[in-house]
């Protein structure tokens, strides 16, 4: 059971949209502490395969393990219930490409929202770890501005650091991840 | 026509009492209808053709009602069918039910003009779907949808005029009495006017401050 070594196992990945084939059975396995890029021009289907890596795209063939464990389809061979989804999306961290910050919470909020309302951790920690983040990322003056009011991504990433996915999954152009150097996720 | 005023000022207590019974009744339908639309907005939204036919079916007849006929409905039809209800529950729940209808197109329409990602994101994290709707998708709806909304409580205010065929002692009917007891038809319903004006500059208030909360995050 090779899969079970390796932390991600994208194999066979297909998925169409109408007539346009996007992406054509791909596979590629990532170990523990390994960095991939995915490089290719617009439309070339990278943002697609991220997606149908957490599920928000449902691949047409194709598995996906998550340290060994089936993404989207549960043990009985079926599509998970959007419960078990939720659960399994919780262990990888997504950055998305465009302004994905919630516009209605403070830079600071929406780091904090995550934890607190999806994995129940206590205010005060998630309030510190958050602070320390932002510290780190040299955007602490700007923990109470709204997104509507910064250049996002540098935010974003830090959100996915705070909600510690196990394994996270980024959306983004070279330029963002050069000026905001937040390690890749434990783990 | 200054001693008329004279008269409806000596019928304050009446006008009074209407006033406050008009703006009770539009804020707990205004309330309750806002509430049934969070319920009923995820249902327009849902992925099942049942449940989003069922309820575009209630919203679309709802709006297809003019609201005198389904306060009529409401108080001299219901008992037909064993449904009873006093002048009070029914004048309620007729300004609620549908007035929810409206709220939840007008949370429907600002739902789906909003930016995919935001939303997307909080799928991506994990969030159950109440969760999801509660935290990350109503609140920019409230926001962006504000003055809509304020707009539709306007007209619930509005609508409660009409049940003083009810027999509801709101302000129309307050106004209606003092008139036809001391035959002032144009200074009472002139003043009855003034105060109806008075409540909406209180919506108008109240969404101009929600416009600011939204204009920081915009």
């Amino acid at each position: 059971m090779a899969e079970f070594n390796k932390v991600l196992d994208v194999a066979g990945i297909s998925k169409r949209f109408g007539d346009v084939e996007v992406l054509t059975d791909v596979s590629f396995q990532v170990d523990k502490g390994e960095t991939i890029c995915v490089l290719g021009p617009s439309g070339s289907g990278k943002s697609t395969l991220l997606r149908c890596i957490n599920w928000l795209e449902r691949p047409d063939a194709g598995q996906i393990y998550l340290k060994g464990e089936r993404v989207g389809i549960n043990s009985a061979g079926i599509v998970m219930s959007d419960r078990d989804l939720s659960l399994i999306r919780t262990r990888i961290g997504m950055v998305f490409q465009h302004f994905a910050l919630w516009p209605h919470l403070t830079v600071l909020q929406n780091l904090m929202e995550a934890p607190v309302q999806v994995q129940r951790r206590p205010r005060t920690e998630v309030r510190d770890e958050a602070l320390a983040l932002l510290s780190k990322v040299g955007l602490s003056e700007k923990r109470d501005a709204f997104p509507a009011k910064l250049s996002s991504q540098c935010v974003q990433i830090s959100c996915c650091s705070t909600n510690r996915p196990a394994h996270s999954i980024r959306n983004w152009s070279a330029r963002c991840w050069l000026s905001c150097g937040i390690s890749p996720a434990k783990g | 026509m200054i001693r008329d005023f004279g008269i409806v000022w000596s019928e304050r207590a009446l006008l009074l009492s209407g006033l406050a019974n008009t703006a009770m009744l539009s804020t707990l339908s205004a309330i309750a209808a806002l509430l049934l639309g969070f319920i009923l907005t995820p249902l327009l939204m849902s992925k099942h053709g049942a449940v989003s036919g069922a309820a575009r079916f209630f919203v679309d007849g709802m709006r297809c009602v003019p609201f005198l006929l389904f306060a009529y409905i409401v108080y001299y039809g219901f008992p037909s069918l064993g449904v009873r209800l006093d002048n009070w529950t029914s004048g309620l729940a007729a300004l609620t039910i549908y007035n929810a209808a409206y709220m939840a197109e007008i949370l429907r329409g600002a739902w789906v003009v909003q930016p995919r990602e935001p939303i997307e994101a909080g799928v991506a994290f994990g969030f159950s779907e109440t969760t999801l709707f509660r935290r990350i998708i109503l609140p920019p709806l409230l926001l962006s949808a504000g003055p809509v909304i304020g707009n539709q409580m306007i007209q619930i205010i509005k609508d409660s005029a009409f049940l003083t065929i009810i027999a509801l002692p709101e302000l129309t009917h307050a106004a209606s009495s003092i008139q036809s007891r001391h035959y002032v038809p144009f200074a009472a319903f002139i003043t009855a006017v003034f105060l109806y004006w008075g409540l909406c500059l209180v919506i108008e208030a109240g969404v101009s401050s929600i416009g600011r909360v939204a204009e920081a995050r915009r």
